[in-house]
């Protein structure tokens, strides 16, 4: 795919040019999103109105990382959303049993890529590390999932965050930290390459 | 575990370390440190393993696509109109109105002072043209009449009050009763007697000030006022005493005018900031 002439094509007013930057970086978008938010139906959401934004601004992009702008995009709905969800905090609901009882959604039978027990070994380590990122604040966990998750540099992570180099890595490092200690609470659940302690230790 | 006697710089420089994000003297300094100092190997190791769970971490498959159909993006022309939206205009309209308010409260401010310390100048000004438009012929101690508010009430104003133009006791605001003793001027006898007929109800120590006996000074209207006071005198004064009484009049209007302005945009300041507050809320 060549970027550059799908971006100026869809400078140009070309929906489908736009459209296949879309689909080339959804997965990403999402991802940054979900790890943002914690939640699925806000990370739909918050994806969904940054393609919108693109679409909008994309005559607005001189050049340089396509991505790096894109994730900016992203970054400042999920601020948005967090701050919108600290002024009106709401309880998700989940769906209830014949009993009334609320019944966990059993994400794992919908991935069949593994056996179950896999597949509730790597949700629950996906869901601790969640646990993690959710306790960091949003501006570290924003720089630990562009350069850890996403990949991106640190020039790359301090343009789609729109701040200095020297930023980013004093965020990182603190947020790579506090993650460590975190999941020193989740050790059984880690794989034995990535115990950060011995097993006699708690 | 962080070791204690690691600095924030030290683990800042390990992370760097372990994404290439260090240049050659550090790289260099790093490596030597790994060599020889167990603590920061230890704690590279387990900043390394954190990063490498991180990054072991998939990319999330999207619920759904996101493309934009043709439809969509011809519907995303009228947020362009959001500007003209009803909550924008009430948060400019409550901008406006404040910053009115804080313009009006400001000058109000500036110019009940003025106001204030200009009212009694200005009666005094009055009073004493007055004097020097229609001199009766009194003593010189006569004319000098205090300003209003120097001056007691009194408690009960009769309707049908005598003129009592000086007491002697009084004399006037700088004095004269000492300058009277001294020049020599015979003020034993009052100038104007109240007719027998008539009640003295003012005690002599309790002259009202001229603006409150204008009224009285009306000629033809056949009070005791009129019969004592020649009337070509009388006209003048009265004159400008109810020049005095329009100024006056003039500068509490004005006061109060400012005042209900103030009031008003206040109100109009608070009452559109309520509004905006509510449907922004709503809009969230």
């Amino acid at each position: 795919m060549d970027e550059q002439g799908l971006i100026c094509d869809a400078q140009k007013g070309d929906l489908d040019a736009f459209n296949r930057l879309v689909l080339a970086y959804q997965d990403a978008v999402y991802t940054h999103a979900y790890r943002m938010l914690g939640d699925e139906s806000a990370a739909d959401d918050a994806t969904q109105e940054t393609f919108i934004a693109a679409y909008q601004a994309i005559k607005t992009f001189r050049g340089g990382s396509f991505r790096a702008w894109l994730f900016r995009i992203v970054t400042n709905q999920c601020y948005d959303e967090l701050r919108r969800k600290q002024r009106h905090p709401t309880t998700p609901l989940e769906p209830l049993s014949s009993d009334d009882e609320e019944v966990e959604s059993p994400k794992w039978l919908g991935d069949d890529s593994n056996s179950p027990e896999e597949s509730f070994d790597q949700q629950a380590l996906r869901e601790a590390i969640q646990h993690c990122l959710n306790g960091l604040a949003p501006e570290f966990r924003s720089v630990v999932l562009l350069v850890d998750v996403q990949g991106m540099d640190y020039n790359e992570a301090a343009r789609a965050l729109g701040v200095p180099v020297g930023t980013i890595k004093s965020r990182l490092a603190r947020a790579r930290l506090r993650i460590q200690h975190c999941l020193q609470g989740f050790w059984e659940l880690l794989p034995n390459e990535f115990r950060l302690v011995d097993e006699e230790s708690p | 575990m962080t070791s204690p006697s690691l600095s924030d710089r030290d683990y800042e420089l390990i992370s760097a370390f372990l994404d290439g994000e260090v240049d050659a003297r550090q790289k260099k300094d790093i490596e030597g440190r790994l060599s020889r100092d167990t603590q920061f190997r230890s704690a590279y190791e387990q900043m390394s393993r954190t990063r490498q769970l991180m990054r072991s971490q998939p990319l999330l498959r999207a619920p759904r696509t996101y493309t934009l159909s043709s439809k969509a993006v011809a519907a995303l022309q009228p947020t362009k109109r959001a500007l003209l939206s009803f909550p924008a205009l009430l948060q400019a309209a409550s901008a406006f109105a404040s910053v009115v308010f804080l313009i009006l409260f400001g000058l109000n401010w500036l110019t009940a002072d003025r106001m204030r310390s200009a009212a009694p100048l200005a009666s005094q000004e009055i009073l004493l043209q007055s004097t020097e438009l229609a001199p009766l012929e009194l003593p010189s101690e006569v004319s000098q009449i205090a300003p209003a508010e120097e001056q007691p009430m009194a408690k009960s104003m009769p309707t049908v009050m005598p003129i009592q133009p000086i007491a002697p006791e009084i004399g006037g605001m700088g004095g004269g009763a000492d300058e009277r003793a001294d020049s020599g001027v015979e003020m034993e006898a009052p100038l104007l007697e109240p007719s027998s007929g008539t009640e003295l109800l003012a005690p002599t120590d309790t002259i009202t000030a001229p603006a409150r006996m204008a009224p009285l000074a009306i000629p033809g209207e056949g009070d005791v006022y009129s019969q004592q006071v020649p009337s070509e005198e009388s006209i003048p004064e009265s004159q400008d005493v109810s020049e005095f009484n329009e100024t006056e009049s003039l500068v509490r209007g004005l006061s109060q005018s400012w005042f209900i302005r103030q009031v008003l945009y206040g109100v109009l300041a608070i009452v559109f900031a309520i509004i905006a507050i509510r449907t922004g809320k709503r809009k969230d």
